[in-house]
C-alpha cells in the first residue's frame, strides 16, 4: 500500500481504524470517530508557552554556586531529557502519521509532536544560560554511556517500525529479496510492532520522563534552580496530556473497539508489553545510580529515588491495566504532588517572570549606563 | 442529604456540598496521587466499589478504566465506597467524623520523608 498526501477515495472516515486504514484525505474534524484526540488538541493549543517567557538569569549563579556532584545531577538529567525529547519531536510524525487514518489522530499526533519541539527549544535556552560553552554538553548526549545505553531501549521500537512501514508502503505484504536480505512483510507484524511501540512511548513518557522532573523539582524545592522549575513544570502538564494521549491509543487498542485484531494483538503481547515497564523501571534505577554516583543531593538520594522509579512504574502499570510489577506503596514523594499540579502553574504573566511583562518589577538586566550617576 | 464516603477496610466519613471527591479525601488527611486536578493526567484515579459520582464540570479528558473514578473532578451522587491501593491505618474511634485535631497532626509527622527545603533546613 503506497503512501498517497491526499487519497482520492470517498470513503467513511469514522469506519475506518485508528492505524493501517485508509490514508486521511479531507481534514475534516466536523465527524469524528473519536472526539477524545480533538478534545486533546484543543487542551495541547491552550497550553501553549515559550521558555524564553522565562527568566533564567538567577539560575545561572545559582548553578555556579552548587557543588559539582549536584552540577553533575543537574547536567545529566538536563542531557537525558534533551535526548528523550528530541525522540519525541520526531518520531511520532515519522513513525505515526503514514499510518494514520484518521483526521484528529492526525492532527493529535502533529499537535503532541510539535509541542516536543518546545521542549527540546528550552534545554537549549536553559543549557545558554547555564554554560558559556553548550557545544561539549550537547555532544555528551551521544558520548556519554549512561545516556547512550537508554537511547537505544527508547528508540528501538519507534526504529523498527519506521522500517516496517517504509517496506510495507514500498513493497506490501508478502516475501521479498532485497539486495542484501530477504524480508517478509506482513501487516500483523506491523501491527505489533505498533503497539510495542507506543507501549514504550507511554513508558517514555510515563516514568523516563518523571525521574529528571524529580531531580528538577528537588532542587527548586531548596529556594535554586527556580527558573528551570518554572520551565520543567511547564513540560511535566504537556506530558501529562500527551501521556493521557497514548494511554486512550492503548486502551482503544486492548477495548477491541477501534480494529479487533488490535486487540488480540494487545492480549498476544501483554507479557511482553509488561517487560517494557520493568526493564525501563531498572534502567532508570540504574540511572538513579548513575547520577548519584559523587554523592547525594540534600533531600534526594539514590535510594529515595529507585522507591520512586518503583511507584510512578506501579501507577502508570495500573493505569493501563497492567499487574503492577512492584508492591504498591505510599509515593516517596509526596511533595512533588504540588509541583506537578498545573492549578499551580501561573499563567498571569505579572505573577512570573516574563520577561516581556515587567511592570513594577526588577529588572534583571544591567547596563553600563545604568551606573552612570554614580561617583565614587 | 450529605452522603458518606467509605474506605474499604477503613473508616467511613460525610461529604460537605460541592466539594470534589479529591478535596473530600485530603481533608481526611487521606494521601491520594493528584497531578493536574483538571482531569486530563489520570493520576489520581481511583476504584469505586459501590456508589456513583458525577463529573460537573467539563468532560474529564484521562483514560477512566471501568470501575475507575477520577476524584479530582468528580462529586459523590450517593453514598460510596472507595478502594485505596495502600490501606489507610485503622483510626481508633471508627466514627463517622472528622479526624480529632490530633490525630492531624500525628498523621503529617508520619509522612514518609520530609521535603527537601525542611531538610535543607535542619542541616543548615
Amino acid at each position: 500500500m503506497t503512501y498517497t498526501t491526499f487519497n482520492r477515495n470517498l470513503f467513511d472516515g469514522t469506519a475506518e481504524p485508528m492505524f493501517f486504514g485508509q490514508n486521511v484525505n479531507v481534514a475534516r474534524y466536523d465527524v469524528q470517530k473519536h472526539a477524545i484526540f480533538e478534545h486533546l488538541i484543543q487542551k495541547q493549543l491552550s497550553f501553549f508557552w515559550r521558555p524564553e517567557e522565562v527568566d533564567l538569569s538567577c539560575d545561572r549563579s545559582d548553578f555556579r554556586n552548587l557543588p559539582e556532584h549536584e552540577q553533575h545531577i543537574f547536567l545529566s538529567n538536563l542531557k537525558y531529557q534533551t535526548l528523550l525529547d528530541s525522540v519525541q519531536g520526531r518520531s511520532p510524525n515519522m513513525a505515526l502519521l503514514p499510518i494514520a487514518s484518521l483526521a484528529e489522530l492526525e492532527t493529535w499526533i502533529e499537535t503532541w509532536s510539535f509541542s516536543e519541539t518546545i521542549h527540546s527549544r528550552s534545554y537549549t535556552h536553559i543549557m545558554r544560560n547555564l554554560v558559556d560553552e553548550p557545544t561539549s554538553v550537547f555532544d555528551d548526549i551521544v558520548n556519554n554511556e549512561a545516556i547512550v545505553s537508554r537511547a537505544a531501549a527508547v528508540t528501538c521500537h519507534y526504529d523498527e517500525l519506521i522500517t516496517g512501514i517504509q517496506l510495507y508502503q514500498t513493497l506490501g505484504e508478502g516475501r521479498h529479496q532485497l539486495p542484501d536480505k530477504t524480508v517478509t512483510v506482513s501487516l500483523r507484524d506491523l501491527k505489533k510492532k505498533l503497539y510495542l511501540t507506543l507501549v514504550s512511548v507511554n513508558v517514555l513518557e510515563a516514568i523516563r520522563f518523571y525521574v529528571s522532573f524529580a531531580c528538577s523539582f528537588a532542587f527548586a524545592e531548596r529556594a535554586t534552580m527556580e527558573g528551570n522549575a518554572k520551565i520543567i513544570k511547564l513540560i511535566a502538564r504537556d506530558e501529562a496530556l500527551h501521556l493521557t494521549g497514548t494511554q486512550h491509543m492503548l486502551q482503544l487498542m486492548a477495548s477491541g473497539r477501534d480494529d479487533p485484531e488490535m486487540a488480540e494483538i494487545a492480549r498476544e503481547l501483554k507479557e511482553e508489553a509488561r517487560q517494557i515497564f520493568v526493564e525501563a523501571a531498572r534502567q532508570e534505577k540504574e540511572w538513579a545510580a548513575y547520577l548519584f554516583r559523587d554523592g547525594s543531593m540534600i533531600g534526594l538520594n539514590r535510594e529515595i529515588l529507585e522507591q520512586y522509579v518503583e511507584y510512578i512504574t506501579c501507577q502508570r502499570m495500573i493505569a493501563v491495566n497492567f499487574e503492577p510489577a512492584f508492591e504498591v506503596k505510599q509515593n516517596p514523594l509526596p511533595w512533588m504532588n504540588s509541583w506537578l499540579n498545573s492549578d499551580h502553574v501561573q499563567v498571569a504573566p505579572q505573577e512570573v517572570e516574563v520577561s516581556s511583562y515587567l511592570v513594577g518589577q526588577v529588572d534583571s538586566d544591567v547596563h553600563h549606563d545604568d551606573f552612570r550617576e554614580f561617583t565614587l | 442529604m450529605a452522603h458518606i464516603v467509605k474506605i474499604q477496610d477503613g473508616y467511613s466519613f460525610y461529604v460537605r456540598e460541592g466539594e470534589t471527591l479529591l478535596e473530600v479525601l485530603e481533608a481526611q488527611n487521606i494521601q491520594t496521587e493528584y497531578q493536574c486536578r483538571q482531569g486530563y493526567c489520570g493520576s489520581c484515579q481511583l476504584q469505586l466499589v459501590e456508589g456513583q459520582v458525577e463529573y460537573n464540570r467539563e468532560p474529564p479528558l484521562a483514560f477512566i478504566p471501568d470501575g475507575r473514578v477520577l476524584p479530582c473532578c468528580c462529586e459523590p451522587r450517593s453514598d460510596l465506597v472507595l478502594a485505596l491501593a495502600v490501606p489507610v491505618p485503622p483510626r481508633s474511634d471508627g466514627g463517622a467524623q472528622r479526624r480529632t485535631l490530633d490525630e492531624k497532626s500525628r498523621a503529617q509527622q508520619d509522612t514518609l520523608h520530609s521535603t527537601p527545603a525542611e531538610m535543607a533546613e535542619t542541616t543548615r
